[in-house]
């Protein structure tokens, strides 16, 4: 049973709003939702409006736009490769983010100009995944993708810890796990403006590459008939995914599955079209980090949980059961 | 049958008095060639001996943004904790503290080697126990006791607490963690007046604070426990979140640096003067105000 295009979307669009409201209502310091709402409308004291508008309203900002983007770049990459397994995080496009970021953020470079901390993880995050291409190829089959991921993701981690290693700051061994697990804990909305243009940016592009995907499931040669340019659409997968993933890790750190989990669950509700998956994927990803992050401030209110923990702990287990599923399709 | 036994008693006896004999030694002999492998063990070093009895210190004595004595510790040989490092400096006795190089410290224990070990501080009692105990086993007794004299003048000659409800203040570090009850940081704010904002809320020792709580509490001043000199760092930036500065009434914001109170030495008096003063012009300003 499939439902209409605008149906799915208006459904997704109504979960992101709603995960929206209670993020701004899920905090340490307990606001109900009618004094958020009447903050939001100009009344209550300064310290609520500082909570609200300076805290929390960044944080549900960011989740949209980093669960957006992870969403619809899990959506891209898998329409592009063919590949239910491929996802920025597993495939090592986060990890590569996260090492440029890291690598700006520690040198200085990010204390001298602002926008080097995004441009360092989209540089890194660009590199990522054409390393992953170059190593894997397209339709060569999930195990040489899930090889080459594995193999991008642990050599950007082991890099990413050598540098915190190599930093003076007492403080590298806890940066680590934030580099690695991710987290909107704190943050400012100075990094949402850090963020939003890149991953906006990032995202339009994807969103072009709908009707190409479409005849790339036809198979490359069918597709090239049909007049598609390979070249081109390669050139805005990548690059759109470096924009998104990239500035997205920049500032919170690698959150992983978010792209893996919300195609494959969305994938039958589209009829199986990459060009309906993309904005539907964009959406869901949007609903889940948030889900996620209020799961986060659930569980431990002053923050020591990573969101990508949370995320991990919904995705690994799906990603098992892609593996089974694939493994019984072997022949 | 007999002799044998009372041979053997015999054997025993002098066995253990000579061996009373070595321990009453060791123990007068005062340690030339001191190792130390711990912050607050290099500072209490540098306080108590010249430097020409210090074989080694830890990386950190040297390093600023830990330590208060970096400029003191410039010039000596620095370790990293390491068996390597510290046996073929010959030291006849090893400073440690309560964490890290367990098995480094075990190692030169099993060699034969004499390591004291201070335990971790939790108060300003804290103070006088460590340097005592470092003094007697350096031989600097003297030296300690002059340390802690200057310590207790200074603290008699802060400014008075008036009685009644204190000003509370919030303790953020690098990191956005805090310090809650046994904690130096928490008995520095105690010392100067403050009432701990983490204390109140229950905290025991070194806890992650959401800066949404700080904001919340509504406290009369923010202490922000900064490394100095600043690394780039998240744990850095977590500190300049722009709510964190308009979360306080008034906007009391004080920076502490981080090597002034992370050790039970006579030379945190300087961050509860600081923290002290500091209360003044808060209630000075307060008064001002009203």
């Amino acid at each position: 049973m499939k439902p209409s295009p605008a149906l799915l979307l208006g459904f997704l669009g109504a979960l992101v709003v709603v995960g929206f409201g209670v993020s701004l209502c899920v905090g340490p310091a307990g606001l109900t939702p009618g004094h958020v709402a009447a903050v939001l409308g100009g009344q209550g004291t300064e310290a609520d409006h500082i909570i609200i508008v300076e805290l929390r309203l960044p944080r549900a900002a960011l989740a949209v736009l980093i669960g957006g983007a992870l969403g619809l770049c899990g959506a891209a990459l898998q329409g592009y490769l063919r590949n239910p397994l491929a996802e920025p995080g597993l495939i090592g496009v986060s990890a590569s983010g996260a090492l440029g970021a890291v690598l700006v953020l520690y040198t200085g470079l990010a204390g001298t100009f602002a926008l080097a901390l995004p441009l360092g993880g989209i540089i890194g995050a660009a590199v990522g995944v054409i390393a992953v291409q170059l190593l894997a190829g397209r339709g060569t089959g999930p195990l040489t993708l899930i090889l080459a991921g594995i193999a991008v993701t642990s050599f950007a981690g082991a890099l990413t810890a050598l540098a915190l290693n190599l930093v003076p700051s007492p403080f590298a061994a806890l940066e680590i796990v934030f580099w690695m697990m991710g987290s909107l804990a704190d943050r400012a909305f100075a990094h949402v403006w850090l963020a939003a243009p890149f991953i906006i940016a990032g995202g339009a592009v994807l969103a072009t590459t709908g009707r190409a995907l479409d005849a790339l499931t036809l198979g490359e040669d069918s597709a090239a008939t049909l007049g598609l340019d390979l070249a081109a659409l390669r050139t805005r997968i990548i690059g759109g995914t470096a924009l998104a993933v990239g500035a997205a890790v920049a500032v919170a750190g690698t959150i992983g599955f978010v792209g893996l989990v919300v195609p494959h669950l969305l994938r039958p509700l589209t009829g199986h079209r990459p060009s309906a998956l993309l904005a539907a994927s964009a959406l869901g990803g949007a609903a889940l980090t948030l889900a996620a992050d209020i799961a986060v401030r659930v569980i431990t209110p002053t923050g020591e949980l990573k969101l990508g923990v949370v995320t991990a702990l919904i995705g690994a287990p799906l990603f098992l059961h892609l593996v089974l599923v694939q493994r019984r399709q072997l022949p | 049958m007999i002799r044998r036994r009372s041979i053997t008693a015999l054997c025993a006896i002098v066995t253990a008095t000579f061996c009373l004999a070595l321990a009453d030694r060791a123990a007068a002999r005062t340690p030339q060639r001191i190792v130390s492998v711990n912050l607050c063990t290099d500072q209490l070093a540098l306080l108590l001996v010249p430097h020409g009895r210090i074989q080694s210190l830890s990386f950190l004595a040297a390093d600023p943004a830990s330590s208060a004595m970096a400029e003191q510790a410039r010039g000596l040989h620095l370790n990293h904790g390491m068996a390597e490092e510290i046996l073929p400096r010959r030291p006849d006795i090893i400073l440690a503290g309560p964490h890290g190089a367990r098995h480094t410290i075990g190692l030169l224990r099993r060699l034969g080697l004499r390591v004291v070990q201070l335990p971790l501080a939790t108060g300003l009692d804290d103070v006088a126990i460590h340097v005592r105990r470092i003094a007697r086993v350096l031989g600097a007794e003297a030296r300690g006791e002059a340390l802690l004299d200057g310590f207790a003048r200074r603290l008699a000659a802060l400014p008075s607490i008036a009685p009644g409800p204190r000003l509370r203040a919030a303790l953020i570090e690098s990191s956005g963690v805090t310090s809650g009850v046994d904690t130096l940081p928490h008995a520095v704010m105690a010392a100067a007046g403050f009432e701990n904002l983490a204390a109140r809320l229950g905290i025991k020792g070194v806890r992650r604070i959401a800066l949404e709580t700080i904001v919340a509490t509504g406290s009369d001043a923010l202490v922000l426990g900064r490394l100095e000199p600043q690394y780039p760092s998240l744990a850095a930036r977590t500190l300049s979140h722009p709510a964190l500065a308009r979360g306080v009434k008034g906007g009391a914001l004080i920076d502490i640096p981080d090597n002034l109170w992370s050790c039970a030495t006579p030379k945190i008096i300087v961050a509860i003067e600081r923290l002290a003063r500091f209360r003044v012009e808060i209630t000075a300003r307060r008064g001002l105000t009203q």
